[in-house]
């Protein structure tokens, strides 16, 4: 392995520009996240509605927080990806999954495994927020709803779905991946010997 | 004097145990954080017999666990001022004996001793009444009435009199 004598000799690459979303490698289209149907996948709701004060008998329908919560009852970017860490948290520390293990998706990465109960709805907690006077109101979560295809976790960001159980390199190595590994100096040859 | 009670307690549970089995699994932490422990409000909890209601988990910010309030009934024993009780003799010197029952330590004075019991230190320290015929040594059984009770955060004590009517010893090991 050819080591580089001086660090001038080295070709460092100016990190790329790693807030580009290549939308095909992050959601590719084979990839079902569970949902029946196109229709059925969650999507935005406008953030007041007009007919907010009628009086509904029963369960509300799904998505559809507007009687109980009085905020907003969109689920916020970060609140999501505040469930997804909690319970990504939960995994890692062995809590039992709820999604069943399937050919070809890796099963190693919490954050993923998060993801995925996430994206097929399996989690049932209840988000609680703190209104700026203090008082709190809380929702079960599938009561709001859902950002669509908001940012996802750094986990996933940019990163090609079959290296997604790898374990990302640490610190500078992940910029220069593509160099060599050091190998032994004059001072640390002696040493293994 | 024993007591059922419902009592709330947050039972705090490992992310590892978010399964099928989590009321079981909170209920088995449950008995076994609370039972036989003393607490200074209600005394000794002696058993756990049922659980009312499971509340619903609170995630604990950073670490991963959920805490959850769980009403409870449980069993408790707490010794009352002008009680009757028996118990088992400790320890026995001159200023009086020590007895404990359960829980419970007793402690009874030499001045709450009948004045025919004499307190003998030459064959392994007892008190004796003065025709020999009853003796309070380690390991015999009084009947005892509670004048004083103090309860820790950790133990019960009580100060108790054997210088009634139908008080005193109850049965001997010999």
């Amino acid at each position: 392995m050819a080591v580089p004598a001086r660090e001038n000799d080295v070709h460092w690459p100016k990190p790329k520009n790693r807030m580009v979303i290549k939308k095909d490698l992050i959601f590719p289209d084979d990839e079902d996240f569970g949902y029946p149907s196109e229709e059925a996948r969650p999507s935005y709701e406008p953030l007041y509605k007009d007919d907010r004060m009628e009086i509904i008998d029963g369960k509300p329908a799904d998505g559809d927080a507007s009687g109980m919560v009085e905020s907003t009852n969109r689920m916020l970017d970060y609140e999501k990806l505040r469930i997804i860490g909690v319970r990504a948290q939960q995994i890692s520390m062995g809590s039992p999954i709820l999604v069943k293990k399937q050919e070809g998706i890796p099963f190693k990465c919490p954050v993923r495994i998060a993801e995925m109960e996430f994206d097929r709805r399996l989690l049932m907690y209840t988000l609680r927020r703190t209104l700026p006077d203090g008082r709190m109101e809380q929702a079960y979560i599938w009561d709001l709803s859902i950002p669509d295809r908001g940012p996802r976790t750094m986990v996933t960001f940019n990163r090609k779905p079959e290296t997604l159980h790898e374990r990302p390199l640490s610190g500078f190595r992940r910029f220069y991946r593509h160099l060599p590994l050091p190998g032994p100096t004059e001072r640390t040859a002696s040493r293994s010997n | 004097m024993f007591y059922l009670l419902k009592l709330i307690k947050e039972v705090e549970l490992h992310p590892k145990f978010f399964g099928p089995n989590l009321r079981e699994t909170l209920k088995n932490k449950l008995t076994a954080e609370v039972e036989g422990t003393v607490s200074g409000k209600y005394g000794f909890v002696a058993a756990v017999p049922d659980v009312e209601k499971y509340g619903q988990g609170k995630i604990r910010e950073g670490t991963g666990f959920a805490t959850f309030d769980v009403t409870y009934f449980c069993i408790v024993m707490r010794p009352l001022k002008g009680e009757v009780m028996d118990c088992v003799v400790t320890s026995v010197n001159k200023v009086g004996f020590f007895a404990e029952a359960g829980p419970v330590q007793i402690f009874v004075s030499n001045h709450l001793i009948p004045e025919d019991f004499d307190f003998n230190a030459m064959e392994d320290s007892q008190f004796v009444t003065t025709d020999e015929s009853i003796r309070i040594r380690q390991g015999t059984e009084v009947r005892v009435r509670i004048v004083g009770t103090r309860i820790d955060a950790t133990e019960m004590f009580c100060v108790a009199t054997i210088k009634e009517d139908f008080l005193g010893v109850v049965g001997d090991p010999t």
